[in-house]
């Protein structure tokens, strides 16, 4: 063995393993294997080189060696007999057959390793394993034991396999359990939707002229139109407002017939008594045209078949079959026009298509989402399609007629005024409650955003548009109202009862919530509250500028302050007893005034200013390309102090600009300074002289880089797994956990504790003894 | 060698000393064999090998999976590699299998139509070999770690059964039920071992960290107490005396029966005098030992010194018993090692490791070559190719 070979081994080696590519370098390797074939020692040598390297604790090493190793043991003997020997270790570093040692991170590294390493006792395996007992006995190790399926490598362990198992299973029976509760739903549901689809398509009947009714070529509807003519008036109500819509809107061409009287009679009709009416109607319409459902049919057949049946005429009590009357019928139109007789009907159906929308078609979406998901049967699958089908029919009819679960008339809105709006939301689980008479509840000023109002006013005139979800009655912004001006007062003497203390109107006893009780109506509440503020003649009805002043005046909660207030200044002053002393005096006898923080005079107020939110960021370059995005008030953790900055990340500052490449300058050189104190060039070229090897550049420098011996001098090309563990998240924490800033952030806390304390019980002796 | 034989051709050598040196010589150069095999039929473990007293030939094997197997280990196929099929098993599906591990498997010490097997599911089962049914069934509080049966007694025929309770119970199989109890330690009983010179001496070692001897005829107490101090520890009374810091969960006496050894937690093999109760004091050094089961390991027969073979880790250690070095490491296994046997006509040595694996070690004098010669002759010229290819450099030409 020659010891300079042996030296050179040992920089291949050490070459090899160290490069931190996943790849060997093929020249390297090829030096290597030369100098190996010439003699079995010099195997012998490389490999407990190599497997020193094999017992490091980092993944890239171990990674390079295992494939430097592999390269080997195909093609030397010596060498598998030195590696079987110590197979168990082998496949400890490698495959981690023993879980109490983990391969070491970077993980990627130790992933490929593992995978690598299958694969190559697989190959050994087949290829030399009739010859090496251990290398069998290993492999079914593996194999049997450790559970590695050699076939699939990529879920190798079998724990990995058997996890990946139980989690697939446990998804499918999640999902199975969502069908079958899917299923029971449905099946639960099913009636509920039943019975809505029925009532819809009810409604469509009594609002829409069935097809047939319209049909002109058939001759029987008009029979068949009578005949329900005269048995729908005593039943239904419906009926009625189709024909009144048919002839508000299509014969409203009719030239001869004033369509407000007809609608009058109509109403008067409607509202009597569904019998009388028809008959009234009749009489009524001895000249005139009809507007009902005579009307209808009169005009189909007049229309059409004129020539065709006398009786008709006469039936329908038309003088002659020349009237012309001419329909125009648009189907684009929906044609339905909403009015008090076809009311309710409209509302069932929009609750109905409300319904629809927001919760069945939902609900069937998600069955079907769910169904598809478990693989449920196709049965299922069909009904859930089937009532999903329906229900998307009763829809396009419900928005063919112009009916959207959304958007309602302002006629409608006005119509259930009184009711609320709270169908308005969508959440149909919350029963609607009535109004409550006396009682309002008081919405603070600062939750009134929450609740969709406007900020408070003085005086809040429209009420009604008050827009989503609770709608707030007029008392409510009312009594706010009240209650602003109420507790600042604007003199201490004139007590009105609206304002006094106990005037809280959300009391239901108090004073101003009996008056908002006795504005009755919707209606004439605006008019009504406006007689009440009038009546108050301090504030309301004051000047303007009075009112800009209340406006903007505090809100304060009641103290000594406001107690006293107006009064005469007068300290307060400790009366102390004359002493029994024979000849003592104190100094101070008879009344000393009290030069302490006087309650009766004076108030904290703390003053904190306003909350405004950073509308800035950084933006100083971060090396990804990005503007570094952190919203910070004056100083970035990074980047230091905010400064203007352009859209590239430069300063917009010149000495900001100079100041920033200032500290990077510095920044640089304390880098360099780091890296490179353990290089001494000296030695390093020393080194390179000897052994003839360079060994990398010094930036910079252009000098050999020293590497090989001496602790700490790892080469630059592997993952440092210490730089690893320097994230940002613990650059933070090391920043924020720091014990200054835990103790600065813990008086600062303690401080405004106190602060709160001294403003509410500062003046309580017992308190501020504290 | 060859000086041995031409002594003998002269008559100046006593045929006893031929046959230890040769024994001697097969013992020392044990080594995996490349040949032989054991069937892989245990699916987790083997914990417990007994080979067959009457014709060492057949080998019992307990798994942790609750299989029973016996293997016929004669190789009668004619070529030298061979793999040693199971005679019989007493598998998963088997009727009266053990429900859980089945911790130690013994055969009847005079012939094979019986053998016995406990385990943990607290069972001590009594088998008939041919029929391969359990001939009787004896249920235990604790589950049993090992039981044991004397090899030269002729007037009792009882098995020592260590169980988790802290007493040991004798049971008789002429009756078959447990005739007595011996109460002593204050811990589970790891393993009980019969000197194979007393019939009647029993020796038992325990979590206690105590090793007893009893005298089977007197269950009122044990007969002694193994003390590691020999008494010299100045806190050392008799009622402290423990032969381990540890477990004692192996035990072995030397085929003579004048020497008990012990196996320890403490990772401590120790040698006793068993007639004094003495330590001997000799120091074999750290032997790895974590096992909370009972370890079997034995002492080779009939080689000069004697060797014991002790499980350590995942390999064999081989000591000289009386000197205490460590002669050689067998290595093989891929887990721990749970038992061995060896085989004292053919110096082989069987042992069961946790990764279920049987393996054969036999003496490595050298045959390879011989067996390669032979195998070059009788081998098909491909398959032969193929095997030296195998043992042969394959560097490539491109290396240059």
């Amino acid at each position: 063995m020659d010891l300079t070979v042996c030296q050179q081994l040992e920089q291949l080696v050490e070459q090899l393993t160290t490069s931190g590519q996943h790849q060997l370098d093929k020249a390297t390797v090829k030096t290597l294997k030369n100098i190996c074939k010439t003699s079995d020692e010099y195997v012998k040598h490389t490999y407990h080189l190599l497997n020193t390297q094999l017992q490091k604790d980092h993944a890239e090493i171990r990674l390079s060696a295992f494939q430097t190793m592999d390269q080997l043991f195909q093609r030397s003997h010596a060498f598998r007999e030195l590696l079987i020997a110590e197979f168990q270790e082998f496949l400890e570093l490698t495959v981690e057959s023993n879980y109490d040692f983990p391969l070491p991170p970077p993980k990627a590294a130790a992933d490929k390793l593992k995978k690598q390493a299958l694969q190559a006792i697989q190959r050994w395996q087949d290829k030399f394993g009739e010859a090496y007992k251990k290398l069998t006995l290993g492999y079914n190790f593996l194999r049997y034991n450790r559970k590695v399926d050699f076939n699939n490598i990529a879920a190798s362990s079998n724990v990995e396999r058997t996890r990946q198992e139980q989690e697939r299973a446990r998804i499918q029976a999640i999902k199975l359990q969502r069908a079958k509760n899917g299923l029971k739903e449905m099946e639960e549901t099913k009636p509920e939707i039943d019975e809505c689809l029925t009532q819809t398509e009810s409604c469509f009947q009594l609002l829409v002229p069935r097809n047939d009714v319209l049909d002109f070529n058939t001759t029987s509807p008009k029979n068949v139109e009578q005949h329900t003519n005269n048995t729908l008036p005593t039943t239904s109500h419906g009926s009625k407002q189709s024909r009144k819509k048919l002839d508000g809107k299509d014969i409203s061409s009719d030239t001869f017939i004033p369509k407000g009287q007809a609608r009058g009679q109509e109403l008067l009709a409607g509202e009597a008594s569904p019998v009388p009416g028809d008959r009234g109607r009749l009489n009524n319409g001895g000249d005139s045209k009809m507007p009902g459902q005579e009307g209808d049919s009169g005009e189909d057949s007049d229309d059409e078949f004129e020539a065709e049946e006398e009786d008709v005429v006469r039936q329908h009590g038309l003088g002659s079959h020349k009237y012309n009357i001419s329909i125009e019928f648009n189907p684009d139109d929906s044609g339905i026009r909403e009015d008090t007789d076809n009311a309710d009907i409209m509302d069932t159906l929009r609750d109905m298509n409300k319904l629809i929308v927001s919760r069945f078609l939902p609900a069937v979406g998600r069955w079907l989402e769910v169904f598809s998901k478990a693989g449920m049967e196709q049965k299922e699958v069909k009904r859930a399609i089937d009532i999903k089908r329906a229900l998307t029919a009763a829809m396009e009819k419900c928005a063919d007629l112009g009916i959207h679960a959304e958007n309602r008339t302002g006629k409608q809105q006005g119509r259930e005024g009184r009711k609320g709006s709270q169908d308005d939301s969508s959440d149909d689980d919350f029963v609607e409650v009535e109004e409550k008479e006396g009682y309002e509840p008081r919405i603070p000023d600062a939750l009134r955003a929450e609740y969709g109002l406007e900020p408070a006013k003085p005086e809040t005139k429209t009420k009604s548009i008050a827009p989503k979800p609770r709608p707030v009655p007029a008392s409510a912004t009312v009594t706010s109202a009240a209650t602003t001006s109420g507790t600042k007062p604007p003199t201490k003497k004139s007590w009105h009862p609206l304002y006094s203390e106990d005037n809280n109107p959300s009391d239901p006893t108090s004073y101003s919530a009996a008056l908002s009780t006795l504005q009755p109506s919707q209606d004439n509440r605006v008019g009504k509250r406006k007689v009440s503020f009038d009546a108050q003649p301090s504030t309301s009805g004051a000047s303007p500028t009075k009112k800009e002043l209340l406006a903007k005046a505090p809100v304060v909660p009641f103290g000594m302050d406001l107690y006293t207030w107006g009064e005469k200044a007068r300290k307060p002053t400790i009366v102390r007893d004359e002493s029994l002393h024979r000849f003592w005096r104190p100094s101070d006898e008879g009344e000393i005034e009290v030069n302490h923080l006087d309650p009766s005079r004076e108030r904290t107020i703390t003053f904190v200013g306003e909350f405004e939110p950073v509308k800035w960021t950084c933006k100083a370059p971060l090396s990804n390309g990005k503007l570094c995005p952190r919203m910070d008030r004056h100083k970035c953790p990074f980047h230091g102090p905010i400064i203007p900055r352009d859209e590239t990340g430069k300063p917009a500052n010149p000495e900001d600009a100079e100041r920033e490449e200032r500290r990077r300058r510095e920044q640089q050189l304390e880098e360099t300074e780091v890296s490179e104190d353990w290089r001494d060039p000296e030695l390093q070229r020393d080194i390179a002289a000897a052994t003839g090897i360079s060994m990398g550049n010094v930036p910079g420098r252009g000098k050999g880089k020293g590497k090989g011996k001496g602790k700490g001098k790892k080469l630059s090309n592997l993952t440092d797994l210490k730089k690893v563990k320097n994230t940002t998240r613990r650059r933070l924490e090391r920043k924020v956990f720091n014990s200054g800033s835990v103790k600065r952030v813990a008086s600062e806390m303690n401080r405004l504790d106190q602060r709160r304390y001294n403003d509410k019980f500062g003046n309580q002796f017992n308190y501020a003894l504290n | 060698m060859l000086n041995f034989l031409s002594c003998r051709e002269n008559g100046t050598l006593d045929p006893l000393a031929l046959v230890r040196a040769e024994t001697t010589r097969r013992t020392f150069s044990l080594e995996l064999s490349k040949e032989q095999d054991v069937k892989r039929i245990h699916a987790s473990g083997a914990n417990s090998l007994d080979l067959d007293p009457a014709e060492s030939r057949y080998l019992l094997s307990g798994g942790a999976d609750g299989v029973i197997a016996v293997y016929d280990t004669h190789n009668l196929s004619g070529t030298p590699s061979s793999t040693a099929e199971a005679v019989c098993t007493v598998g998963r599906s088997h009727r009266h299998v053990h429900k859980y591990s089945v911790e130690t498997v013994r055969w009847y010490p005079h012939d094979t139509g019986l053998f016995t097997s406990s385990s943990m599911d607290k069972t001590l089962k009594v088998w008939d070999t041919n029929a391969l049914l359990p001939a009787e069934v004896f249920q235990f509080e604790g589950t049993v770690y090992s039981h044991a049966m004397s090899p030269v007694a002729k007037k009792h025929c009882l098995i020592a059964v260590a169980t988790m309770t802290s007493i040991v119970t004798l049971c008789d199989l002429k009756s078959g039920s447990s005739t007595h109890i011996l109460k002593g330690h204050r811990a589970a009983v790891k393993c009980a071992r019969w000197s194979p010179r007393n019939p009647y001496l029993l020796a038992t070692g325990s979590q206690d960290n105590k090793v007893l001897l009893w005298d089977v005829r007197s269950a009122k107490s044990s007969l002694m107490s193994l003390d590691q101090h020999n008494g010299e520890l100045a806190t050392s009374t008799a009622a402290v005396n423990t032969a381990h810091n540890g477990h004692v969960n192996g035990l072995c006496f030397t085929p003579e029966g004048l020497h008990l050894l012990s196996f320890g937690t403490d990772h401590r093999l120790r040698l006793w005098d068993t007639a004094t109760g003495r330590n001997t004091l000799v120091n074999y050094g750290k032997i790895c030992n974590d096992s909370k089961k009972s370890v079997q390991f034995t002492v080779s027969r009939g080689s000069s010194p004697d060797v014991v073979f002790v499980p350590d880790d995942s390999s064999i250690a081989m000591f000289d018993v009386f000197g205490g070095t460590s002669l050689h490491r067998l290595v093989g296994h891929y887990n721990y090692v749970q038992c061995c046997v060896f085989n004292p006509d053919t110096q082989e040595l069987y042992s069961g490791g946790s990764d279920s694996n049987i393996l054969v070690w036999v003496p490595d004098l050298g045959r390879g070559e011989d067996y390669e010669e032979s195998k070059k002759q009788k081998a098909e010229p491909s398959q032969r190719s193929q095997n030296l290819q195998a043992y042969q450099d394959t560097w490539s030409s491109d290396e240059d």
